[in-house]
């Protein structure tokens, strides 16, 4: 799925564009379809983007590093999203946030080096009854505590073990 | 099939109705993110196999509905009729449930949702006593209904509302109702959304929009997500009718992307409406065309400000303009525009079906209705509620959420979001509706209240919030962007222990020049949270300040660990949690944490028993 | 011809066009009021708020940007009490923390009798730039070439190029410098590199016979209308229906001092 970042498949952009009906207004949607499909936002897409929809680059630009959904950086194989709704907040979500920091070695919004692991804050998962919670993709890990966050991202190394074999 | 007429709307009800009949038992699993979370859908495959094993699939009808509300128990599953309510229910029950419960019509006590307030099992009917003290108008069809289905919308009185604006009512005469209703806008601001629309009504043009706002960005609110998942017709019908009221034949929803599950739903229940001949041109035959498309939301706060919300939908950036005209006039693409959120949304069909004065007799005089609450936080019963205005804060937080877990204290309650404020305990007898909360210094917002313990630090939570807003505000003006940072830096000063005896009157200071110079409401409201527990928990800040301590025992910098050596049983509890070994001990002997490994993580104190742990 | 209006500035009264923006009105009556993101030229953008002034109506009353405030009939304006002053005078003490070391900024502050902040930078050092836009806007609104643009939200806004590239839509007109009213645009550096390699380290100049020109803004304000920059700017004048920004750039050289070009 995920094609190296300077050669990307333009059909796939063009399709994408053209079930959008090539509006100017759909722009934002376009992208997320556009990070769905990559994991991130090539470059070399967003230019494509600009010159279809005939909006000029510098808003573009501006629309892809304003909002939080997009990244121009790729995101991990597993891609935790930690909740920091005012509900996990006032349940201590910030001690499981510098666990996984400490843990991973990286801060939240990065992906780890070997491209395993990308932490991100979420405002909020909407699960507050299981305070503090974290996502990996579609699954719910709540409750959680220190050492069951750890154990977590000991489990996903392991399936990332099972993975490669 | 498309519906052109109400008489043909009303034959499809009918022999809606008559193959609902069919089924003997309805089993309601619910699918609102909360349960999903917990897996329900694991739970509702498990029923879905079960039933077929016994060929139950043609007498007992299965449905995923949207949320049920108690979410702190789930996944959830509703018997009906009867009323029987399970919680936490394990997909491995699926066997026993269906042939005790479905075949033999037994209940399973253990299985039974427990009386919330009473700690008994409440037998049969207990599903009756999900909801106590709550008043459930517009959550009445969620967890009844199938949200992928227009058909059981329909069954349960749906697109009537639309059939009587169109064919029995003149747009004048809608507005006239909603006005009449004197609805309020439930996305915070609680303008009266009756005379927005009859602004819209009067302008004269060529195209009108209407939008309903469903960018729910508060950290710990779910409330239209809720609606959306579980009842998105609801919303639809609503806009309907709204966009015949002004004049619009074009509507938008700006849907949070975040929110997969509501975008689905939506997305299915719009296609379904359009194939039926509620949206699209000729609705019901009426001669009246509306369409709605839906955009999903790039992910930023700031776009709950009506303007940043259609310079979005126009593909911009999500920054609110400066310019002293209103949208009803020059709105989404310069064009008139109605934007409200989704719970006003949804509450125009009951307003417009069964009348103004039976809309008012719940609520306040000021604040008519009932208004949907997530309640989260320090609090046994995490949910979403309904409860009409002026119930108070204590009914909601003890009654309704069940009280603080562990003994604890109950300190205050947040509501209204990152722009609202913070009430102590004190004030738990205020009635909540939009003017009391305003004027106690909070708002109304959409409807998030968060319940905070003695073990809540007032100062790390305005400090939260101005975190949050820092990351969110849009940048453009100068007391938002400079004001809120320089917030963030005095805040994080003061949890530190570095704050000095002028900070508090700087953050006054910052605080009433935000109110009075930012550019939207976002930066006006942002120094809420700080100027509300400055207010309120002054005393909190000054302790950080002058004595150095947190009380609350948050704030790492000024506070140690340590055993409070009459309470510890030696039981190595803490020995074990710790990461660092910093806590150790011998066995049955007092333990002792050495504070120079310490890292302050809370595992010790979370996991003693004995209260031991002091910090 | 729009209907007169009466409205009450500072406890006298005024006239003035229906809905005209308050800052023309004061302009006329010569009651002063700072600026930094206004210019004539350009759309109001009414983000620096160093030009709030408060409105009333009987008891209601608010703070308004004068810079594209509509005044209506009844308007009640006090731009000059203790409360109004104290909104505007913390609007400068904010941007001059974030730009403590900016020659211009330090300068206006002075002049409005602030000296020192209590805003601390983003920045190590501080900033140049104080997001008033004039750059941005005036290559979207009048130059046509769209080529700057801001990125990123919150404290991390700033002005950039699109894809922090050099944009191949720069015409290297250097209009965006001309306005600062800092030192934040300059042509050079990464800027001027985009000028030069579209036209070279120097580009040919007819004007006066002066031989070459080194890259940067034209010290004539383009207005011998020869070199191939100014011919880019017909170009678009015709096609997108804008102005020559030669007027601007001579406009404002006039109020400016020590203009940003090098």
């Amino acid at each position: 799925m995920a094609i190296l970042a300077n050669e990307i498949d333009i059909d796939l952009v063009d399709r994408i564009i053209d079930r959008s009906g090539s509006d100017p207004e759909a722009l934002i949607g376009i992208l997320q379809d556009i990070q769905t499909e990559w994991h991130y936002l090539p470059l070399p897409a967003l230019s494509h983007i600009a010159d279809r929809l005939g909006i000029p680059y510098n808003r573009v630009w501006a629309v892809v590093t304003f909002y939080e959904a997009f990244t121009l950086e790729p995101l991990g194989k597993y891609h935790i999203q930690i909740c920091t709704g005012t509900a996990c907040h006032v349940r201590g979500v910030a001690e499981i946030v510098r666990a996984l920091e400490d843990e991973l070695m990286i801060e939240t919004g990065h992906t780890t080096p070997d491209g395993e692991f990308s932490l991100e804050c979420a405002h909020c998962l909407g699960a507050c009854s299981m305070g503090p919670v974290i996502a990996v993709g579609d699954e719910f890990f709540g409750h959680l505590t220190r050492s069951k966050a750890l154990e977590i991202i000991e489990e996903l190394r392991k399936r990332s073990g099972v993975d490669l074999k | 099939m498309k519906i052109t007429s109400p008489a043909k709307l009303r034959d499809t009800r009918n022999d809606l109705s008559g193959r609902q009949a069919e089924f003997s038992l309805t089993v309601t699993v619910c699918g609102g993110t909360g349960c999903r979370s917990s897996k329900s859908l694991a739970v509702f495959n498990a029923f879905n196999k079960e039933l077929a094993k016994r060929g139950l699939s043609d007498s007992v009808r299965l449905i995923m509905s949207g949320c049920h509300g108690l979410c702190e128990k789930g996944p959830n599953v509703l018997i009906e009729p009867g009323s029987i309510y399970y919680c936490r229910v394990k997909p491995e029950w699926a066997n026993e449930i269906v042939e005790s419960t479905i075949q033999k019509g037994e209940l399973i006590e253990k299985y039974m949702l427990i009386g919330l307030k009473t700690k008994e099992s409440a037998g049969n009917q207990n599903g009756s006593q999900v909801h106590p003290y709550q008043v459930r108008e517009i959550l009445k069809n969620n967890g009844k209904i199938d949200p992928l289905d227009i058909g059981d919308y329909i069954t349960h009185g749906g697109y009537e509302s639309l059939s009587k604006a169109l064919f029995e009512l003149s747009p004048e005469n809608v507005i006239e109702e909603i006005k009449k209703s004197r609805l309020r806008g439930r996305g915070g601001g609680g303008f009266p959304t009756g005379r927005k629309w009859e602004s819209c009504r009067k302008i004269q043009a060529d195209s009108k929009w209407v939008i309903c706002n469903a960018d729910e960005g508060d950290p710990g609110a779910f409330m239209d997500r809720s609606v959306l998942e579980g009842n998105p017709h609801v919303v639809i019908e609503g806009m309907i009718i709204g966009a015949y009221a002004v004049g619009a034949h074009g509507g938008r929803v700006y849907v949070r992307n975040e929110y997969p599950l509501a975008v689905h739903n939506l997305t299915v229940a719009i296609e379904q409406a359009r194939k039926w001949g509620f949206i699209g041109e000729n609705i019901l035959g009426s001669g009246f065309n509306f369409d709605i498309r839906i955009n999903r939301g790039g992910g930023a706060f700031v776009c709950g400000e009506s303007t940043a919300l259609m310079a979005s939908l126009e593909g911009k950036p999500g920054e609110p303009r400066a310019k002293y005209i209103h949208t009803v006039e020059h709105g989404y693409r310069d064009e008139p525009t109605v934007l409200n959120n989704v719970e006003t949304w949804a509450n125009v069909p009951g307003i417009v079906l069964y009348g103004a004065d039976k809309f008012r007799e719940l609520g306040t005089e000021g604040s008519p209705g009932t208004k949907i609450f997530s309640l989260v936080g320090k609090i046994n019963n995490s949910r979403l509620v309904e409860i009409p205005m002026g119930t108070t804060l204590r009914r909601l937080v003890e009654d309704i959420g069940g009280g603080v877990p562990n003994k604890k204290k109950v300190k205050a309650v947040q509501t209204g979001g990152p722009s609202g404020g913070c009430l102590p305990e004190s004030l738990f007898d205020l009635q909540v509706d939009f003017d009391a909360l305003t004027e106690a210094g909070s708002m109304m917002g959409s409807g998030g209240i968060i319940v905070m313990d003695e073990d809540t630090c007032m100062v790390d939570v305005a400090h939260y919030f101005i975190k949050f807003l820092v990351s969110e505000s849009c940048g453009k003006c100068t007391p938002c962007r400079e004001g809120l940072k320089e917030m963030d830096r005095i805040l994080g000063k003061i949890t530190k222990g570095e704050g000095e005896s002028g900070d508090l009157n700087y953050l006054e200071e910052l605080g009433e020049w935000m109110k009075a110079g930012s550019l939207c409401a976002l930066g006006s409201s942002a120094p809420n949270p700080v100027l509300s527990t400055l207010n309120y928990f002054r005393d909190e800040y000054m302790m950080h300040i002058a004595d150095n301590k947190c009380p609350a025992g948050v704030c790492k910098n000024l506070i140690e660990y340590h055993v409070i050596e009459k309470n510890c049983t030696g039981c190595t509890l803490c020995a074990k949690v710790c990461p660092t070994g910093a806590a150790s001990g011998v066995t049955k002997q007092p333990h002792s944490i050495d504070t120079v490994l310490c890292i302050k993580c809370d595992e010790c104190y979370k996991a003693c028993k004995f209260e031991a742990i002091g910090k | 011809m729009p209907d007169r209006i009466e409205i009450t500035i500072n406890r006298t009264k005024v006239e003035a066009a229906d809905r005209e923006p308050l800052i023309d009105v004061l302009r006329r009556e010569g009651i002063y009021v700072p600026t930094l993101c206004h210019h004539d030229r350009l759309e109001p953008y009414g983000v620096c708020r160093v030009c709030m002034v408060k409105v009333s109506w009987g008891k209601k009353s608010k703070y308004v940007t004068s810079c594209n405030y509509p005044v209506e009939n009844g308007d009640v304006f006090d731009t000059e009490s203790e409360d109004v002053l104290k909104v505007r005078n913390m609007s400068i003490e904010a941007l001059l923390g974030r730009c403590p070391n900016e020659k211009s900024v330090v300068e206006f502050a002075h002049r409005h009798g602030i000296s020192k902040s209590r805003f601390s930078a983003q920045k190590p050092g501080g900033d140049d730039c104080i997001l008033c836009g004039l750059c941005v806007r005036v290559c979207d609104e009048i130059v046509g070439a769209r080529a700057l643009g801001f990125m990123s939200r919150g404290p991390d806004r700033e002005v950039c190029t699109p894809f922090m590239e050099n944009p191949e839509s720069c015409i290297g007109c250097g209009v965006c410098s001309t306005l600062c009213p800092t030192t934040a645009m300059k042509m050079e550096g990464q800027k001027t590199a985009i000028l030069k390699s579209r036209h070279g380290d120097v580009r040919p100049c007819r004007y006066a016979l002066m031989g070459f020109y080194p890259g940067g803004v034209c010290a004539n304000s383009y207005e011998c209308r020869r070199c191939d920059i100014d011919q880019k700017f017909r170009e678009l004048a015709a096609m997108e229906g804008c102005e020559h920004p030669i007027f601007l750039a001579r406009e404002y050289a006039g109020s400016k001092k020590g203009g940003g070009t090098e």
